[in-house]
Formats: structure tokens, sequence, C-alpha cells
């Protein structure tokens, strides 16, 4: 019994440093002003309406290329909102470290999708698209909508997650099918 | 002071305008039910609205012979598009309606977003 509450203890103090270690990363986030959050936004779409082009093109699997299509629509979408917007509120999306270290990960997958083909091109794909949407949702959720000032951009990013978060669970769907 | 009685003028005037078409609202409403449910005449129309990637509401209970209209309000385009493709509306764009006459009980998705899901359940 002795033993049992211990270990209880020690799980319940590991857990505590986590969370700990994790507020404390809090102030290693990224501080991001609304031009640069607006430039992040419209990166991370065309990041995947760039992916999307790639599997188009490449992929003949008809769930993988429905998919892509939709990316594709969609993304494009929000980032004609976001470029009205941003002009409509005199706001030019300013590069910064968020948005280039997408576009350095975003390089590398590339062409790694590009050496790719066949099966082995379709599930690097879907992968991608597991993780990507996942990693934007998480942005979006703790860094982006959080440290968004101007409200109409605020509004327009939650607006968005609804979107991102049913991409995730498509891109989910398909997934099954190249494991 | 005559300002003051313009003002009070355009007040009243609101306010029986807004009073009136609110009655004309509870009568139609009132009678249309009443002719559905004695009679079968009129045929009910159902709205549902796409947004936030959900359809809503997602069940609509109807009659054969009852309208289902479908909007878009969400920011992406979407479609309506029966399970075993005995219908399907356009692309959806963003503003953009469809409707449909209920002939039975359907389950429809959208074939954009394989995870959206709704049903037409029919009396
Ligand atoms: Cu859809």
């Amino acid at each position: 019994m002795k033993t049992l509450k211990t270990t209880l203890l020690t799980f319940a103090i590991i857990l505590f440093s986590i969370f700990n270690s994790n507020s404390a990363n809090a102030q290693e986030k990224p501080q991001l002003t609304d031009p640069e959050i607006a430039s992040v936004a419209v990166t991370a779409n065309q990041i995947d309406v760039d992916y999307a082009a790639i599997a188009i093109k490449k992929s003949s699997n008809k769930d993988i290329i429905n998919f892509a299509k939709t990316m594709q629509t969609d993304h494009l979408a929000v980032i004609g909102m976001a470029t009205k917007l941003a002009e409509k509120l005199h706001v030019t999306p300013k590069s910064n470290a968020v948005t280039q270290s997408l576009l350095d990960g975003a390089k590398k997958m590339k062409s790694d999708l590009n050496s790719k083909s066949g099966k082995a091109f379709n599930k690097a794909y879907i992968d991608n698209e597991v993780a990507y949407h996942k990693s934007v949702i998480q942005a979006v959720e703790t860094i982006l909508i959080p440290q968004t000032k101007n409200s109409e951009l605020k509004d327009l990013l939650i607006k968005v997650l609804p979107s991102l978060k049913v991409h995730l669970e498509h891109a989910l769907m398909v997934q099954k099918n190249f494991k | 002071m005559k300002k003051h009685y313009f003002w009070v003028g355009l007040l009243s005037i609101s306010i029986l305008v807004f009073f009136s078409c609110k009655n004309t609202n509870d009568v139609s409403s009132n009678e249309s039910n009443t002719t559905n449910e004695n009679t079968k005449v009129t045929p009910n129309i159902f709205q549902v609205s796409i947004s936030g990637m959900t359809y809503m509401p997602d069940t609509v209970t109807a009659t054969i012979g009852d309208t289902v209209i479908f909007t878009n309000n969400d920011i992406v385009p979407h479609n309506v598009t029966e399970i075993n493709n005995h219908w399907a509306s356009p692309t959806l764009n963003p503003g953009d309606t469809w409707k449909t006459v209920v002939d039975s009980s359907s389950d429809y998705y959208c074939s954009l977003h394989l995870v959206m899901k709704g049903r037409i359940s029919a009396k």
C-alpha cells in the first residue's frame, strides 16, 4: 500500500514538473504583432496549397486527389479573406522568424514529396497533411488567436479553426487506407 | 419644440409598424401550421444552414413533399450529396442556396469534406 502511494506521488510530481516546464516554455513562445500574425496565417495556408498542387500532379489516387483539391479551395479561400481583411485594416503582413521556419520546413517537405511516387508518395503526402494540420491547429489555438490584438483578425482566425479541424479528421480518414 | 413632436411621431409610427409586422408574422405562421396539420395542402419548408463546417440542424424530420433549403453560411464551399449518390447539390459557394423536395429518408454528406454528415428523416 505504501509503495502504491509512493508511486502515485512520484507520478504526480513528474506530471507537475512537466506542466511546470510547459508554462516556463510559454515565455519562449514567439511573441507576434498583428502584421506578423497575418504573415504567418497567409504563409501557413499557402504551404498547404503548394502541397496540394504537388499531390494533384503526382497522385492518381482518387481519395488523395479529392482531399488535395479541397485543401486548395479552402486554403485559397482563407488566404483571400486574410488578404482582404489586411488591406481593409491597412495591415501589411510582415515576415518573421515563424514565417521563415514554416517556409524552411515546407522546402524540405516539398523536396521529400517530389522525390517519391506511387503508394509511397500517397502515404508521405497524407501523413504530412495529418501532422501539418495538427501543428497548425495548435499554433492557431495557442499562439495566433491569443496574441492577436485586432478583433476582426482574431475573429477570422477563430472562424478558420473549424475548417482546420475538419481537414484533420478528413486527413485521418484518408490516412487509414495508406497504413 | 417642433423637432420634439417630429421625433415622438416617428417613434410612435415605428412602434406601430413593429407591432403590426409582428402580428402578421404570428398569424401567417399559425395559419400554415393549421393547414398542414389538418389538410396537408401546404408543404413545409425547412432551412438547413451550413456553417462552421456543420449542417445545422444536422437532422431534419420532414414529410414527403416538404422542401429543405440549404444555405452555405460558411467561409468555404460545400455540397449536399446523398450517401448513395441518388441526388446531389452542385458546389455551394459561400452565400449560395439549394433546395430539394423530400421523397424519402436520406443520409447525406459533403463530398468535399467527407466527415460532414446530415440526415433528412421522412415521416
Ligand atoms: Cu463541405
